[in-house]
Formats: C-alpha cells, structure tokens, sequence
C-alpha cells in the first residue's frame, strides 16, 4: 500500500499553491500543518482527484488519481461539506453509499454500523439541518468510512468537536492507520501530537518538514514554531 | 443443545478479531453496477420535480376538458416549468455545498449530474411525447409544428437556465432561473392572444431554425455542465 506523490505542483495565474512537493506514504497517519495559505487543501484536493495538478502525477498503487479504481479506495472528508436539506443522517449515509457504489443492503448495514461508531445511531432518522456542528462533522467522517478505504484523507477534521468527541476521534483515527494510510491536517499541534506517525509541514506550498517527531525532540508546537522561524531566517 | 450453547459461550470468552479490516477488504465484495446506480439517483430527485411534472399533465387534460378551442398553446406555455425541473436539479449539489464530496466519489460528480441530466430529460421527453395527441386534439396544426410549439419554449428555457446555473452561483442563480421559466411561460401564454399569428403556419420556419438552434445550444450547454464537474472551482485556499 503506497501513495506516491511525484513532483507535484499547482499555479494559479502567478501563484504558486502546491510546489513541486514529492512523497511516498505508506501504512499509518500522517499530520499535515501549516500555516493559512500554506497549500494544504490545495494538496489534499489533489490528492482526492477534485483539482487537477498543473504539473506531477499522484498514484495509489500504481493507480493514478483520475481513475475511478482510485476514488474506490479513497474516503474524504472536506474542511466545509454541505448537505441537501430534506436528507436525515441515514439518508446522507445511504446516498453516498449509492455513490461509493456500495449495493442497498451492505450500505444499510455499514452505516448503521458508522452511525453508532460516531454515536449518532440515536438521531439516525433525524434531519441534519436540526444538528450541532459537532454531530455534522461526525456525519462527515462516518461519510469518509464508508467504503473501508485504504487512503482516508481528512481536512480539519477535528472542528467543531468537543474534547471527548476529539478523544474519540483520535482513537478511532490511531485505528484506521494500522490499514490505510491516513492524511489528516489540522492547526491543532497536540492532535497531530498524539496521533500522528509521521509529521509533514507545509508552507508557501513547499513542504519543509518530513519525518517522525517524538516528545524526546520537545514540544511539537515549538519545533512547528521553530522550523517556520528557520525558514524565515534563511530566506 | 441451546443450553450446552449457552454453557460453552459463558465458559469461553471470545477472543478479539484480528485485523479484521485487513480480512473483510480481501473479501471480493459485489460492486454496484452502472445501471443500479443510475436507478438509484431516481429515488433522489426531490418530490416537487415529480409534483411540476405532474401538475403539467393535469393542467393539459383539464385545458382539454374545460377550455374552449384547442390547449396547445397551453401546453407550449407549460413546457418551460419542466425545463425548470432539469434545470434546478443540475445545479443541485452546488447550491447545497456537495460538490466536494460528490466529486471524490467512485460515481463522482460527472456521474451524478449525467444521471440526474438523463434522468429527468427521459422524463421529460416521456411526458411531452403523451402531451402530444393532446396538444394536436382538434387542432389544425400540421405535426411537425404542433411538436415544435411544444419543444421550442423547453429548449429556450434550459439552454438559458444551463447557463446561468454553469456561471452564477447560490440562490440567486435558482431564483433567476424560475423568474426566467415562468416569465417565458407567461409571454407565450399572453402572446396566444397578443400575437395569435405566432403559431401559424408562415412562422414555422423561424420556429424551426430557432429549435435547431436551441438544440444545438443545449447541447453545448449539457457538455460544458460535464465539463465543469470535471475539476472543483479553485478558490486557493
């Protein structure tokens, strides 16, 4: 199981979004930070298929990311996501279920399953416009697990959770990394802290940190702080 | 035996699976076919789509009982209100903010707007193929004109609707569109009496070009939609 991303960029007029970035991930979570503008929706989009690169190829076993076997593997969930206002929590599940091409009846099952993994199998029949941002946000993980994917790519996925729901959200996030490779970004420094195998920053769409981080190396923050600080300085 | 059953589920706990994702992603699971897909977005077109479609049917079969003289010019005013159907339910998933995690979908965005488009379109044509004897009902109206009366307005409304929900965005777009569906509508009901010399048979050249025209158009528009699914509107964030 590997994601390689291969020298790839995105311009849009005379910006630079994502640039020239190349890496191969396997198995486990790996912490996307940066700053606003760093490129890191920019990069995920792409790496979801929904922009297209300017330049470079992104592949997932040797699957390239325009193809429909890649979207197979692929859960997403987005930084902003909507929701169409007559739809319950089950009927979001089940519609996009439908568009994951998962059959009626095995979409029953996995999103009853997913409904009380993220604790709404109570409000299940309920409308989403009646929910809290905290219960939309589950919904939308749910969403991402639907089709058991093997690259799950989550944008800010801790917004709007309270400090239990996080916990949670971690574990089932630590979880999900011993099958699939996991990309999640966040400004959360302490989630990525707990959770994350791998750290990878961005900024001005270069990555300018790969690797592991452990507490032996000091705070997380402040090493994220200090490598923004040494960029600077050299530039 | 249920009791021994019992006894042994008591006496062994058991054990937690392991790597039970890895085993079940091995299984090769059935995949949903194309054409189940495509079924399966009928039960997702809002219930006022089927409600227009179904008030332009009774509204025709009612003209037909009720009004004097002949209902075509009733149904070719009509017509724009079901164009309005394909066209709001095309820009349904940008007006709800589910463009995103529609397009990263294994039947992505393309998939959903080309069933919706397909969908509603054979609805369309369904229904306006079953308005037709009704529309030619005592009327002296040549075939061939009585069909372009009726295609000509629909047309005219997606192809202007298509592009309005492909360059604007929000409500706004939505409400433009109705204004302009039912303003279409109104003209060519008033025009049956304003303008009678409209639907006679010295005009059926210039219906005829303008439908092949709109055709045309329409087209244009449908693949551009396609198009516009293809890559999410980028906003550098």
């Amino acid at each position: 199981m590997e994601l390689v991303i291969d020298r790839v960029s995105k311009q849009y007029k005379n910006k630079i979004a994502v640039d020239h970035i190349s890496i191969k991930l396997q198995k486990g979570v790996y912490g996307l930070l940066g700053a606003n503008g760093a490129g890191k929706t920019t990069l995920m989009r792409m790496l979801c298929g929904i922009l297209k690169p300017t330049s470079g190829t992104i592949t997932f076993d040797g699957i390239d990311v325009s193809e429909e076997q890649y979207r197979a593997v692929l859960g997403y969930l987005p930084q902003d996501f909507g929701y169409y206002p007559e739809f319950t929590a089950m009927d979001f599940l089940l519609y996009f279920a439908a568009l994951k091409g998962i059959p009626k009846v095995q979409a029953k099952r996995k999103a009853n399953e997913l409904l009380a993994l993220v604790s709404l199998d109570d409000v299940g029949r309920k409308k989403i416009k009646t929910f809290s941002g905290g219960m939309k946000q589950r919904l939308g993980i749910a969403q991402a697990l639907l089709n058991d994917p093997k690259l799950v790519i989550l944008d800010e996925p801790t917004a709007g959770l309270d400090p239990k729901e996080r916990v949670r959200f971690r574990n089932l996030i630590e979880s999900l990394g011993k099958d699939s490779i996991v990309l999640l970004s966040t400004h959360i420094v302490s989630d990525i802290e707990h959770i994350a195998d791998q750290v990878l920053m961005m900024k001005d769409g270069q990555l300018i940190f790969q690797g592991k981080y452990d507490n032996q190396n000091g705070d997380l923050e402040e090493f994220y702080l200090s490598q923004f600080g040494e960029v600077d300085d050299h530039a | 035996m249920d009791k021994w059953k019992d006894e042994l589920k008591q006496a062994f706990e058991a054990p937690q699976p392991v790597r039970k994702r890895n085993f079940l992603r091995q299984l090769d699971l059935p995949r949903m076919p194309v054409h189940e897909f495509l079924f399966s977005q009928i039960g997702y077109i809002r219930k006022w789509v089927w409600c227009v479609s179904a008030l332009v049917f009774v509204v025709s079969i009612l003209g037909l009982a009720f009004l004097p003289g002949t209902v075509l010019w009733l149904i070719s005013g009509l017509t724009p209100l079901l164009a309005l159907t394909i066209i709001s339910e095309s820009g349904r998933s940008e007006l709800y903010k589910m463009v995103e995690l529609e397009m990263a979908a294994r039947f992505s965005l393309r998939s959903v707007t080309f069933a919706r488009l397909a969908i509603l379109g054979l609805m369309d044509l369904l229904l306006l193929g079953v308005l037709f004897p009704i529309g030619l009902w005592n009327d002296t109206a040549a075939p061939l004109a009585a069909a372009l009366y009726m295609i000509t307005p629909f047309l005219l409304t997606t192809f202007i609707g298509l592009y309005i929900v492909r360059k604007f965005r929000g409500q706004e777009a939505m409400y433009a569109c109705v204004g302009i569906s039912v303003g279409i509508s109104i003209s060519l009901f008033l025009s049956h009496n304003i303008i009678p010399f409209i639907y006679q048979e010295q005009c059926l050249t210039a219906w005829m070009i303008t439908a092949l025209v709109l055709l045309f158009g329409n087209g244009k528009q449908c693949v551009a939609m396609i198009k516009k699914t293809e890559e999410f509107a980028w906003n550098l964030s």
